[in-house]
Order: structure tokens, then sequence, then C-alpha cells
């Protein structure tokens, strides 16, 4: 399922993009235009992927390595959707707030530290953070509106 | 500049207070992230390029370098105590250094694979020294024909570079190269694949890409599967080598610097094949293979070398001919042109302090090495105990520094998070993220040289033939593509025709 799984969408990538270098001035084999080797590209890459696609459907793999724990998901999910709040709030809340939730609920909701010990860590994460790479290395973070 | 005079002259400049201290930087950090499962060297140039902009380009070079080859030393150390590889070029030492350590003989394995790669890696740096002059000399009749040609033969070798599929590999270098395309056209400027964002404009940054498919995705694995790392509980002890180990260990090493090195030059091979290649040698070679993968020092010694002598002579492709042979020089590459050094067969003229400097301070870094990896072994040891339930957030943490820091967009965030999301599919499918990062790399050259070569020859591709280099790349692509198919079939063919042979055990 899953070697199946991933060659149709490597195959569906493929198709998407032979269709959008379609739309390029191609140009020809002696002097190729800007939409020749992205589509020889994407034909190349939609001719593996269908092999792919053949070679799971005719030999599908022995049972493939257990599934994750439920648990396991979960966190996954959780991480990444904690990125992507934070980098929607990064600008808006400043780095230091921003990190500091951050990191609350990655060790509490992840990791269940306790309390105590997820806020302690959150907090220096965040402010050491804003030491070492804005103060030490002028990484440009951004400030929120209480200039931190 | 003979080399003995430049020598001279790059130790003048390794020993300059500042870039004494950015070596130093840089193996120990180089180090730490070796031994940090999940946060390896490439991760972590990526996200200090940012920083090198207040250094001179020389510190920055030597900072960035002493992290990788710092990298492969501290990798050894997790592979030996915990039995996961700290970094993916100590895979294979994990078979034999870990069954070493459960015997009780963790101190040997360290200690052979901290001496291993010290030897290794000065071999190779004397190994850049008497080879990069000449090769920068060469490579200035380079026109986009030879560097056609010689991705040609990187991109043949890329498809060695999975240790899975074949057909996958070969799927993730088309799938990279496509990516490459992103951006402006390289000869006319119209946009491709933009969509109209200013972002993508300038095609899919390499730094995020990285981030996200080396880092984030690395995390988002060990996060689902619980990663509980179980650091061996006994004291090092006998660091040092016994004089039984030394002559056991002796061949291994020598034979695995020469192999690193002469593999590690090729495009497209990077650090860890060599260490495969080695560990099968030896097993191959010794008198006991049954040992190999219970606890042959043989199995630790010859890998630990190879991967060291393979991270000098990568540099080799990138000083003498600007092109990065592997992920980690693209980001090497990267940090040069930051700095608005063009690496390449002139930098050796026009930036001599750099080249010097730079190779120079690898012997010194080296020597720093060996001190971090023995009396201070027991540091990297305490910092496998930090729980990684308090360090992934951090690794996360440094790659959204990182990615930000190099473009303060939000959007190369995302497209980080993105990545980082594909490279756990990747992972979970059996498709490797390192051929996509490479031949994305390659793969914006090779569209610029070829179409430059057309445009040299008024469309003519007989011009990959008729030039004499070119056409020499060009017959040892092929000749990678059909010898490891006949080979075998060759040697069966012998042996079957032998009178009496069939199994045979005979050399």
């Amino acid at each position: 399922m899953r070697e199946l799984g991933s060659a149709v969408v490597l195959l569906a990538a493929a198709l998407a993009g032979l269709v959008e270098a379609w739309r390029l001035p191609l140009g020809s084999a002696v002097a190729p235009g800007p939409g020749f080797f992205p589509l020889a590209l994407a034909a190349g890459l939609a001719a593996t992927a269908a092999l792919l696609v053949v070679r799971a459907v005719a030999r599908p793999p022995a049972r493939p390595a257990g599934p994750g724990a439920a648990g396991g998901r979960a966190r996954l999910v959780a991480v990444v959707a904690a990125l992507l709040v934070y980098t929607a709030v990064f600008s808006r809340l400043g780095f230091v707030l921003a990190t500091f939730l951050l990191m609350v609920v990655l060790f509490r909701a992840v990791e269940s530290l306790r309390w105590p010990v997820a806020l302690a860590a959150a907090a220096a994460a965040a402010v050491l953070g804003h030491l070492l790479f804005k103060t030490w290395l002028g990484v440009r973070l951004p400030s929120g509106p209480w200039g931190f | 500049m003979d080399v003995f005079a430049g020598t001279v002259y790059g130790f003048s400049v390794a020993v300059q207070p500042a870039n004494l201290l950015a070596c130093f930087v840089g193996v120990f950090v180089g180090t730490l992230v070796g031994v940090l499962p999940g946060l390896g060297p490439v991760a972590t140039m990526s996200l200090l390029l940012p920083v090198t902009f207040a250094m001179s380009p020389t510190a920055s070079i030597i900072m960035m370098a002493g992290i990788y080859y710092g990298a492969m030393y501290g990798g050894s150390t997790t592979s030996i105590l915990v039995n996961i590889p700290g970094e993916a070029a100590s895979v294979v030492t994990c078979l034999d250094g870990y069954q070493m350590a459960r015997q009780g003989r963790a101190g040997p394995a360290l200690g052979i694979a901290a001496f291993g790669s010290f030897i290794a890696g000065t071999l190779g740096v004397l190994g850049i020294m008497l080879l990069a002059p000449p090769l920068a000399a060469a490579a200035l009749r380079f026109g986009p024909p030879e560097i056609f040609t010689l991705l040609v033969l990187g991109f043949t070798m890329i498809t060695y570079l999975g240790s899975g599929s074949r057909l996958k590999t070969v799927a993730m270098a088309l799938a990279g190269m496509f990516l490459g395309t992103v951006g402006l056209d390289p000869v006319t400027g119209t946009p491709r694949f933009t969509f109209g964002t200013a972002t993508l404009s300038d095609g899919v940054g390499l730094v995020p890409m990285i981030m996200g498919l080396f880092g984030i995705a690395e995390v988002l694995l060990n996060v689902e599967a619980g990663l509980k790392q179980e650091v061996f509980q006994t004291r090092i002890r006998n660091l040092l080598p016994t004089r039984q180990d030394w002559k056991d260990s002796a061949a291994p090493i020598a034979r695995g610097s020469v192999l690193g090195f002469v593999l590690g030059i090729l495009p497209g091979v990077g650090a860890i094949i060599p260490t495969f290649v080695s560990y099968a040698l030896e097993k191959r070679l010794s008198r006991r293979p049954e040992t190999f993968g219970r606890g042959a020092i043989e199995g630790v010694a010859g890998p630990e070398s190879a991967n060291n002598a393979a991270t000098g002579s990568a540099m080799i492709p990138l000083l003498t001919l600007g092109i990065a042979p592997n992920v980690v020089m693209a980001v090497l590459l990267g940090a040069f042109l930051i700095h608005g050094v063009q690496p390449g067969p002139l930098m050796l003229r026009e930036h001599p302090d750099l080249f010097w400097g730079v190779v120079a301070s690898m012997y010194v870094g080296n020597a720093m090495l060996l001190v971090l990896n023995l009396p201070l072994i027991g540091l990297w040891v305490q910092i496998l105990r930090v729980p990684y339930g308090l360090l992934f957030p951090l690794i996360l943490l440094i790659c959204v520094v990182g990615v930000w820091g190099v473009s303060a967009n939000v959007w190369d965030v995302v497209i980080m998070v993105a990545f980082g999301v594909v490279g756990y599919l990747m992972r979970k499918a059996g498709f490797e993220p390192a051929p996509l990062v490479l031949a994305f790399v390659l793969g914006r050259l090779a569209e610029e040289s070829i179409r430059q070569s057309l445009l040299l020859s008024r469309g003519s591709p007989a011009i990959l033939v008729a030039r004499p280099i070119a056409g020499a790349f060009l017959a040892a692509s092929v000749a990678v593509i059909v010898l490891p198919v006949v080979l075998p079939r060759l040697g069966a063919l012998v042996t079957a025709l032998r009178p009496g042979g069939g199994a045979g055990g005979s050399r």
C-alpha cells in the first residue's frame, strides 16, 4: 500500500509538472528553450513513477514494518501544526513570546514534561535563543509590539 | 607558489587567532552535531551560513569545513555507544562498534575510530595539497562542454548513492533536477513554475530544502517512533588501542583512507558510500570474516577512516572546479558565494590565503579533534544522556531560525516545513533525500552548461564528444553504467569455464 501510494503520488506530481512545463516555450533539441529541460525531466519522472507503480502492483512487498503507535501519529501532527502556527504568528508576536509558546506546546503536548519543567525550559529557550541568535549572531528576528 | 611554500603560507594563515578560533568552533560544533542524532553537518552548516556574514571569508570556510569533518568524528561516538548513527556516514560503524561496546571494549572502539579518522583525515589533507594545484591548472581549460559531461558522470554516480531501490534513487534525482528548474531561466530569464510569487522567482531555496528534508524530517521520524536513547552504561576505559588492536587495524585504516579518498573525489559519491565499500572490502579480505558483525575492530577502523578521507577529497572538485560533488559541498559553495568568492580554477591564484589557509586549518582541526574525542570523550557521553523530549524542540527552533536568518521570509519557513513533511513521507516509503538535493544543485548547473555548449557549437551536440576531456568524461559515465552489469557476468562466465570451477573459493 505504501509502495503503491507513494508511486501514485509521484506520478501525479510528475504529470502536473508535465502540464505546467508544456506552457513554456519549448525551443528545439539543438536550441532548447526554457521549457525543454523541465518537460524532459517531468517526462522522465513520469516514466520512472509509472514503472514504480507497475512494480508495486506486480510485486506487493511483504508486510512493511509495523505501523507506528497511534500516539506517534498524533504527536507527529501536533508538531507540524505547532510549527505552522508558530510561523503564522512569529512576526506579529515577536520572537521571544512566540518561541516561548511554541516550546511550551512542544514540551507539554508532545513529550509531556511536568508543567514547572516545561515552563522553565521554554522560558530559558526563548530568552537564550534571543540572546544567542539576535544579540550575538545578529539574525534579524522580528520584535513584537512590545519591543522583543 | 609550490606545494611547500603554499603549505608554510597556509599554516601562517591558519594559526592567526581569529582563524584558529573559527577552526576550534567548527570542529567543536561539528563533533556536537555528529554526536546528536537528528542534526547532521548539512543542516548545521546551512544554519550557520548567515552567521558567517560577519566573519572573514577564510575564517568562515575554515569553520564550515571544520563542522563537516568534525561531524565524522562525533558520529562514530553515538554509533558505538548507542547503536544509532549520530550522522549518516557512521551507519556502518554501528555494526561492529556497538558489539565491541557490548563486550566491554567501547574504549578501544572509540579510540581506533578517533585514530583512524585522524590518520585518514591528515592523509586526505595531504592529498588535497598534492592534487588540487595540478587539477586547478587543468581545469582552467574547462568550458561548458567539459562541465556538462563531468556533471553527467556525477549523475550516473548518484544512482549508486541510494542504499535502497535504484529506481527510487533515479526518481529522486529526476525530481531534484526538476525542482532545480524552478525560478528564472538561466539563459533567457523567463520565469518558470513561479506562479507569480517573488519567493519562487529565485528558485526553491537550498537552505529551506535541506533543513526540511534533513532536519525537520528526521525530528518527525524520531518523534513518531518515540526515540529512546539508551547510552551504554559502562565506564569507558582503555581508550588507547592495544598493540594487537593496532596490528589488526593498521591495514584497514590504510585501505580505508585510500578508498575513501579516491571515491570521495568523484562527484555524487559523498562520505557514506566509501564506508559501505570499505566494510565489504575488509570483510572480504579478513581471515576471520565470521567475526564481522560481532565486534571486529577492522569493521570500525576501515569505514571510519574511509569517511574522513572522503571528506577531504570531496573538497577537491569544489576548490578546483567550483562543482559541489555532494550535498555538504553544495552548502560550502553557498558559503563561498556569500563572500563573493567563486571557487574554481582561478581561486588558487586569486585567493591563495583562502585556499592554503583552509587546507592547513584542516591539519590543525584534525589535531584538535583527536584531543576533543579522546581525553574529552566523557563530555559527549553526557550530551547523549540529554532526553530527546528536551532536545527536539530546540532542534526545530534552530531549523526555523536558520532558515529565517538567510532570507527573513516567512514563506521560506513554510517551504521548509513542507519539505519536512515530504521528507518524512519519503523516508517512510523508502525514498532517500540525498540524491534529490544533490541533483537539485547539479541540475541547474547542468542545464546552464549544456545550453551554453549548444550555443557555442551552434546547435551541434558533437561538441560533447569532439573535445577530448569532455569525451573522456562521457566514456567514463558509460563505463559506470555498463561495467557493474557486465563484470559479474564476466566473472561468472570465467568461473563456469574454469575446470572444476563452481562455488569457487580460490582467488
